[in-house]
């Protein structure tokens, strides 16, 4: 299992955040965390890969806690432009593959060739789409266990979407690795998840293979998701 | 991984402080190569050094500020989320830190203090004073001053990075979180200053008289001076790396 998760509370304050989290992932499959904003996604995010310590419950990355031992085996593209845009492309190439050995330098040359990415660029100077395709294709060039993907598709518009979901699963090995990744947009990665956990206030509302939820509620995931959050969204 | 952790450290603040010291040694080398040429060199001296007080006035302030930014905005901002996600140990992202501002530290107080030395020493031209300068710096009881100074520097920084991380580790009421992170920071500060006076009080200036004296060559080295700042500097370090472990990156 690469991700081991059993009796996860989070609470922001007095504010639960989380409640009863048990979600099992394993090798080779693509989950999509469903969800509208504030349901949790993030914060569910933000524990796995570390960034929040104070939870109750067990939460296990292969064989380690989330922590600098299971970071090497997590890819983790967060929300937010992560990656200090005082650096050229190419100096971040570097620094990713300085501190992660399951880098591949080539790989991620290659994409941001397809990208017309100029390497020597700082990112500070190129537009928020390109260096969102950079921190996509630095992330995407590990040969991580976990790739946890946070909104990857958020603020980007509908040709990027097509062109972000390509480099996902053109990248990512099956045989070895498996994607968390959180979307308020369903339709655009319906077809590529096999997995779906659905998130309101906290809790997991639903969750199972995609399949066999398209046939015990006899719709699509997105209808599902517009069905279940109307008055949430 | 800590020396390349450093490398990105020193290459993202390399330009404030180069060009802090850039300004400093084109200063020294203008009055320097001036002296020659003035008519009323006293005057020009006094003019000169006040300048040079209020530059570093303001360099200190802004190495203060680039101190502050490489720790605050590179862990606590965005930037944070890719450095609290390295498979690196936590505690190696603070040496990280404490090594670069003391690397700082160390660079822009030689360059100011050959700059001091080459505009206004200079006997027989600023290149003359310059190997002076050096001389100075390698005599044996500056080298002690380098490593005294270099231990209260490691305090300084590391109480100065506890008051930031102690701050930003508030949860809810960030104000009223960092106003009591910097009272506490003040009266920690307190304390080991009242450490210091408490030693120097009891035994006196005179270093072969005071206890917990070490003789080297020629020199004698008060370890009780030293060490209370290196120890009062990794309470500061342990308390860091404690609410590290703790840190809520939201």
């Amino acid at each position: 299992m690469i991700l081991d998760i059993k009796g996860l509370y989070k609470n922001y304050g007095k504010k639960p955040a989380l409640k009863d989290i048990n979600l099992q992932i394993p090798t080779g499959r693509i989950v999509g965390l469903l969800g509208p904003n504030g349901s949790g996604k993030t914060t569910l995010i933000k524990i796995i890969t570390g960034l929040l310590s104070q939870y109750s419950g067990t939460v296990k990355i292969g064989e380690n806690i989330p922590g600098h031992l299971a970071n090497a085996t997590i890819s983790y593209l967060p929300d937010k432009s992560h990656v200090p845009t005082w650096l050229t492309v190419s100096r971040a190439i570097t620094f990713f593959q300085d501190f992660y050995h399951d880098f591949n330098k080539e790989q991620a040359i290659s994409m941001l060739h397809s990208m017309n990415i100029p390497l020597d660029s700082r990112l500070k100077h190129l537009s928020r789409g390109q260096q969102e395709k950079v921190q996509l294709s630095l992330i995407m060039s590990r040969k991580a266990a976990l790739y946890v993907l946070d909104e990857p598709i958020g603020a980007v518009d509908p040709a990027s979407r097509d062109f972000i979901i390509d480099t996902i699963l053109k990248n990512y090995d099956s045989k070895h690795s498996s994607i968390l990744l959180s979307t308020h947009i369903i339709s655009d990665i319906e077809p590529m998840i096999d997995q779906a956990v659905f998130l309101k206030e906290g809790e997991i509302f639903l969750q199972g293979e995609v399949d066999d939820i398209r046939e015990e509620k006899g719709s699509s995931l997105d209808e599902l998701f517009r069905e279940v959050f109307k008055n949430v969204v | 991984m800590l020396f390349k952790l450093l490398k990105y450290d020193l290459m993202y603040s390399k330009n404030k402080f180069l060009s802090m010291a850039g300004i400093l040694v084109a200063y020294a080398l203008i009055f320097g190569f001036s002296v020659p040429f003035i008519q009323d060199l006293i005057f020009a001296n006094i003019s000169a050094m006040v300048l040079f007080g209020l530059i570093s006035m303001v360099i200190t302030k802004l190495s203060i500020i680039f101190v502050y930014q490489n720790y605050a905005k590179n862990l606590f901002s965005d930037h944070g989320y890719l450095m609290f996600t390295l498979p690196v140990k936590p505690y190696l992202l603070l040496v990280t830190k404490i090594f670069s501002a003391l690397i700082w530290l160390n660079f822009m107080t030689l360059v100011s203090a050959v700059a001091f030395v080459v505009a206004f020493f200079g006997q027989h031209g600023p290149f003359f004073a310059l190997s002076d300068a050096i001389d100075f710096l390698l005599d044996g009881t500056h080298v002690w001053l380098f490593i005294h100074m270099n231990a209260i520097g490691f305090f300084v920084i590391s109480l100065f990075f506890a008051i930031i991380t102690l701050g930003h580790s508030a949860v809810k009421s960030r104000v009223v979180h960092s106003i009591v992170a910097v009272v506490l920071g003040i009266t920690y500060f307190i304390l080991w200053s009242e450490a210091q006076g408490w030693y120097i009080r009891t035994f006196g200036w005179a270093t072969q008289n005071q206890p917990l004296t070490v003789r080297i060559g020629n020199f004698d080295y008060n370890m009780f001076l030293l060490g209370s700042s290196i120890v009062f500097g990794l309470v500061a370090c342990l308390a860091i790396i404690k609410l590290y472990k703790r840190m809520e990156l939201r």
